[in-house]
């Protein structure tokens, strides 16, 4: 009995040693500048993947950036940042908006050549996936104009920089309505 | 004129002046007693009164006195019908009664003084384990023998007194149920049991030296204590069972103690445990076998002439043997202890089917609490063989063999083939439709103000059914199936959660954007399955929402089997829990269990978990292995949010310590999240990460974080019990709730990232008062986050991310009730009535004081505050990025039960405190309330006010909502008494009343909140057949 208890005693002790030693690098902040994009999984920021919330190159993977942040982001013209920032809300909170400005930002790494060469027909499938995502997942995708307050249609935008990039739309097709406004049907 | 005055005396004399007496007597030809001067063999049966679903605690003597004789007249016939003229019981029988039964049958009755076999109270403490050398002890059971011998000595109908009950078991047996038999560990222990008890013979003797004294002894275990320590005990008792022969037991008992022995238990039960069967035959076997023996071994035949006759263990099953607080309506086949005398032992198993010992078998109840007996072959062949009388001249050896040889056993028992061929064809048909269940309700309903329910009442209707089917396609299987049909749903219940609610409509979007009404509805759906498979190997019982107990009281020291028991709030919240199976093995794989399923308790991850308990003398080794197979993805409560998909492993030690229990074990778990990343925070005196004043460090999860250690130990120190634990847990070491029962609500987290402890005091200030103080310290390893918003510089274009509060769902641990405490909780409890403990889970039936309560203070100190709650909102489940700010919360809770005569039962509770929301809202609610409920005989009313509370959901505490004032009040009447296992058919009105403020769920956003108030009242019936 007393061994047993001795050697009890003993582990815990160890295991306050070993557990209470300092661990851990400090969090500072960072250029968005120096940000890659993982080009190796072609379902990163697609609804209803959640796989960007653990890929490393990710900054925002720990926490999402703010509510307001996110539009600084969108902002700073730092499209693998903001494609991050977008896919890290997509994958939390599921809506057309992210998943329509997931797209965008996409879309201009491809066109600004801010992955390799060799990355960049990936680059334009997923652009074209995200899109894609809108019309299929997102029927009631809207965005806000620049007060916030007025919402429109996004779904429209998302049918043109699809076909901007060479996907294909089908079965969606873009009319405009007896009111004059556009819409997708199938 | 002689004769009148004669005749006068007798009338005018009290019975108690005509008391028998009871002689030894003794001779060469052997022992025998004599009552009056008239020979006496003990044809003697150990006889109760317990129901199917009581156990125990059941006490016949408190029922009103026309139960009793109803019952007395049932039972007494068919014993006195038999031939036994003696009875011995487990309770105390008033005097009343023991002359009633003599009179009327000329049944004798032993008074039996447990001699606190199963506890005493001691200086008005409970003791639950008499310690024989404790002089304390020793006085208190003798001085309460002493009232109890001056009680009884002028009593008719007394046969004998006797001393204990397998107290020389108890010094080494840890339950109160039957175990494998002990060894000689104990010896020292023994001498101060037989001094104790011989020193209870000479104090009897004394007072009453008109009746012999005897004790229950276990088998002849210490003969030679007794020889020399119990020399006033006239007769040897013993419990005895060896199987159809004592062998050696009378020649020893007369050779070392020169007394006449009489068996104070002894018998046969008819479940064979090797065939799995009923086996009333085998019973009879035994039990003549036995008696046959008694006679030749009776005086003057011979043998040894120290049989004086016995108590037949015993009159009716008791269903309540096994386990003794569970299972009490279900009539186990478990056979918990093994026996080489008898005709079913198997190698490596258990024969000894305790619920199964009765030589007649027993009905349910019927409304009025009565049953009816069905006598097995035993009854017959005891009847038939008792019509011989072993002190009749002419009776001899081969007289006695040749009555014995013509018993025919197998016609002797086709009275009970025929009636038990009956009751099984009602009750064991291969498919049988056992219950059904109509839940038939209208409501009206309504509101003032700018409540959702505003408006013209409304009136709707609910109808809900439950067929229940019972299969038993052979003995070795059974199951049982509840399904739920739906009728109408109402549509307009203030409380839109609730069981049936799967058929209320809702409106969604559709393609086109337009608002389609739609209706979730699954007519039919399962409520409860479950089905049990025996086989020799194993035992597996599957169970579909069907509650489980925790494997704590087996050595699951960290809890990682948890409870699941969660009565109407799998309903309300349409949880599917637990859904699993269990596998109990036997035999070579006895100790090992298995437990598996896609949500063995509410919340679970699918997974399996094995227990190995292995008993190395005093030492309890215990195994446990925990594996999630898969993440569970949702939840239908934020009370059972489950966790991420993890692996766990416990060791756990217990045995005696100082004189009381101790636990050690270790854990090693979450060894999956080793090398994930998360970030914690800590104090700096600068100016830290973006002006918080915090350093910011993103750290990894090591293998050192998957330890934990824990300890716990229990002792009984004079007056008090003392209750002390403490552990280390390593950041992702989670273990599962503590279990244990008490009545404190102030539980150290089982939770990982945390070390401290917990010291708890249960103090007895009197019989009927204890104080029992607990005091916890809790320190998170890692404390939690302070939220820290993200920060794009528009200058230096530099991004500062943010901090979150963790949550259990994305991080690999998380600060919730393992959160830094230094709490206090102050218990009382007043309960005159010890025996029948107040935290019962259904302390609102057992409890038999007149008023019992218990008031609960607590105090909690939290220096810091919490990581994020999980709840569930519109888009599934998902965190708050918050908690409420650090700061002390408290809360006191009073329990009452009170018996206030007349039939009726009050029970209820109140509570006050100031406490938190558990999602991110940080307004503080100070909060009051109380229930009151009455049952008498079949009414049932309950009422329940509370102010400024939370609504009766799981999301208004998550989110804040409260109501300045709610009421809910609920009349019934049904066709039997109020049980909580059972309901039965009632009838009934119930009603709802609420005001609504700014916090309150269902207020118009936007709009004054004055005179907004929401009521409700609804008729039911519910039948159930």
């Amino acid at each position: 009995m007393k061994t047993i208890i001795t050697r009890v005693t003993l582990w815990v002790g160890l295991l306050c040693i070993v557990a209470c030693g300092e661990t851990g690098e400090f969090l500072y902040g960072a250029q968005f500048e120096a940000l890659s994009l993982n080009t190796n999984d072609p379902s990163l920021g697609i609804h209803p993947s959640q796989t960007v919330l653990n890929d490393p190159n990710n900054p925002f993977r720990f926490e999402r950036s703010g509510e307001e942040t996110k539009w600084d982001i969108e902002s700073a013209r730092q499209p693998i940042a903001a494609f991050y920032s977008w896919a890290t809300w997509l994958a939390t909170e599921p809506t057309g908006e992210h998943q329509y400005y997931v797209g965008l930002n996409l879309k201009a790494i491809y066109q600004r050549n801010l992955v390799p060469e060799s990355d960049g027909e990936t680059v334009r499938q997923l652009a074209i996936a995200a899109f894609r995502s809108v019309l299929d997942n997102f029927p009631d995708a809207v965005t806000y104009d620049i007060t916030g307050t007025v919402a429109y249609p996004i779904r429209p935008d998302a049918f043109r920089a699809l076909e901007s990039l060479g996907g294909d739309p089908s079965p969606w097709s873009l009319v405009v309505d007896l009111n004059g406004e556009e819409v997708l049907v199938r | 004129m002689k004769g009148f005055l004669i005749t006068l005396c007798l009338l005018t004399t009290p019975a108690w002046a005509q008391v028998e007496t009871v002689r030894v007597h003794s001779d060469a030809k052997g022992y025998k007693l004599s009552v009056e001067g008239k020979d006496f063999l003990i044809r003697g049966m150990n006889w109760g009164y317990v129901p199917v679903g009581t156990n125990y605690s059941y006490d016949l003597w408190s029922k009103p006195t026309d139960f009793i004789e109803t019952v007395l007249h049932r039972e007494m016939k068919l014993l006195k019908a038999m031939g036994v003229n003696s009875i011995r019981l487990f309770n105390t029988v008033p005097p009343k009664w023991i002359t009633w039964m003599r009179d009327k049958y000329g049944i004798y009755t032993a008074v039996n003084h447990l001699m606190g076999r199963y506890g005493f109270d001691v200086n008005g403490t409970f003791v639950p384990n008499i310690d024989y050398n404790n002089p304390a002890h020793r006085k208190a059971i003798l001085d309460d023998l002493k009232s109890t011998v001056e009680r009884f000595k002028n009593v008719r109908g007394v046969l004998l007194y006797m001393l204990g009950n397998e107290n020389n078991y108890g010094l080494h047996w840890t339950s109160h149920e039957i175990e494998a038999l002990p060894g000689k560990a104990y010896d020292a222990k023994a001498v101060h049991l037989y001094t104790l008890l011989g020193e209870a013979a000479t104090i009897i003797k004394a007072i009453d030296p008109k009746r012999p004294i005897t004790m229950t002894n276990g088998d002849l275990q210490y003969i030679d204590l007794i020889e020399k320590h119990c020399g006033d005990v006239d007769i040897m008792g013993t419990n005895v069972y060896r199987g159809p022969s004592m062998r050696d037991l009378y020649d020893k008992v007369k050779t070392i103690l020169k007394r006449p022995v009489l068996f104070s238990e002894f018998g046969a039960d008819a479940y064979n445990a090797r065939d799995d069967r009923e086996d009333h035959l085998m019973q009879a076997k035994v039990l003549k076998a036995q008696w046959e023996e008694i006679y030749l071994q009776s005086y003057g035949h011979g043998g040894a002439g120290t049989a004086v006759g016995g108590f037949v263990f015993q009159w009716s099953d008791g269903w309540w043997k096994y386990k003794q607080h569970t299972n009490l309506d279900v009539h186990d086949t478990n056979a918990s202890w093994p026996n080489r005398g008898y005709p079913d032992f198997v190698e490596n198993g258990n024969n000894m089917n305790e619920e199964w010992f009765g030589i007649t078998a027993k009905s349910r109840p019927d409304d009025d609490g009565h049953y009816t007996l069905q006598p097995r072959a035993t009854y017959y062949v005891l009847r038939d063989a008792w019509s011989l009388d072993p002190y009749a001249q002419n009776t001899d050896p081969k007289v006695i063999k040749t009555h014995f040889d013509t018993l025919d056993i197998n016609r002797l028992g086709s009275p009970y083939d025929v009636a038990s061929v009956k009751a099984q064809v009602q009750e064991s048909n291969r498919v049988q439709v056992t219950g059904l269940r109509m839940y038939l309700s209208g409501t009206f309903s309504g509101g003032r103000g700018a409540t959702e329910h505003a408006g013209p009442d409304v009136y709707d209707h609910t109808e809900s059914f439950f067929p229940e089917v019972t299969l038993r396609p052979s003995s070795k299987l059974n199951g049982r199936l509840v399904l739920n049909i739906l009728g109408n749903v109402a549509q307009n219940r203030l409380d839109k959660t609730f069981y049936e609610n799967r058929g209320r409509e809702y409106l969604r979007l559709d393609d086109a954007g337009q608002s389609v009404t739609e209706t979730d509805l699954q007519p039919i759906r399962v409520y409860q399955a479950e089905f049990t498979v025996k086989s020799s190997v194993a035992d597996i019982h599957g169970f579909y929402r069907t509650g489980h107990y925790h494997w704590g009281d087996e050595g699951d020291l960290f809890g990682l089997y948890r409870e699941a028991n969660y009565g109407p709030n799998t309903d309300i919240y349409n949880g599917v829990a637990p859904v699993g199976a269990l596998v109990t093995g036997k035999g070579a794989l006895g100790g090992l269990k298995l437990a598996f399923g896609p949500e063995i308790y509410w919340g679970a991850n699918p997974m399996v978990i094995a227990k190995y308990q292995r008993s190395l003398g005093a030492l309890n080794l215990t195994l446990v292995h925990q594996e999630d197979i898969a993440r569970r993805a949702q939840t239908t409560s934020s009370f059972a949010v489950p966790e991420q998909k993890t692996r766990k492993s416990t060791l756990n030690l217990e045995f005696p310590f100082l004189g009381g229990r101790a636990a050690l074990g270790g854990i090693f778990a979450g060894s999956e999240r080793v090398g994930r990343s998360f970030r914690w925070q800590r104090d700096v005196a600068g100016r830290g990460y973006l002006d918080q004043g915090l350093d910011v460090i993103d750290d990894q999860i090591n293998w050192a974080d998957t330890l934990g250690a824990k300890a716990r130990f229990n002792w009984n120190v004079g007056r008090a019990i003392i209750h002390l634990q403490g552990g280390y847990y390593g950041l992702v070491a989670d273990g599962g709730p503590n279990n244990f029962p008490t009545g404190w609500r102030l539980h150290q987290s089982g939770r990982g990232n945390h070390y401290g402890g917990e010291l708890g005091v249960d103090f007895a200030v009197s019989q009927a008062f204890r104080i029992e103080p607990k005091v916890l310290y809790q320190q998170p390893l890692i404390g939690p986050n302070k939220p820290i918003g993200d920060y794009l510089s528009p200058t230096t274009g530099i991004y500062y991310p943010g901090v979150g509060a963790r949550n259990v769902l994305d991080d690999p641990f998380a600060v919730r009730d393992n959160r830094e405490t230094i709490a206090g909780e102050l218990l009382f409890v007043f309960d005159p009535t010890p025996e029948n403990w107040f935290w019962n889970w259904n302390r609102t039936e057992t409890e038999t004081a007149g008023f019992a309560a218990a008031l609960s203070i607590i105090y909690r100190h939290h220096p810091t505050t919490q990581d994020g709650h999980v709840a569930i909102f519109d888009t599934g489940m998902a965190a708050f990025g918050a908690a409420p700010p650090a700061r002390d919360t408290w809360d006191a809770n009073l329990l009452w039960v009170s018996n206030p005569g007349g039939g009726a039962r009050l029970f209820g509770s109140a509570y006050v405190g100031n406490q938190d929301a558990f999602g991110d809202d940080s307004r503080r609610v100070f909060r009051y309330g109380t229930d009151v409920n009455m049952w008498w005989d079949r009414w049932a009313f309950t009422s329940a006010l509370k102010f400024d509370d939370w609504g009766p959901y799981d999301f208004h505490r998550d989110f804040n909502l409260t109501y300045p004032f709610q009421l809910y009040s609920d009349v019934s009447w049904g066709l039997r008494k109020l049980s909580l296992e059972n309901a039965g058919t009632r009838i009934g009105i119930r009603a709802q009343y609420r005001r609504l403020d700014r916090f309150s769920e269902g207020l118009i956003e936007g709009s004054s909140y004055v005179d907004a108030v929401e009521y409700e009242i609804g008729t039911y019936m519910d039948i159930a057949l």
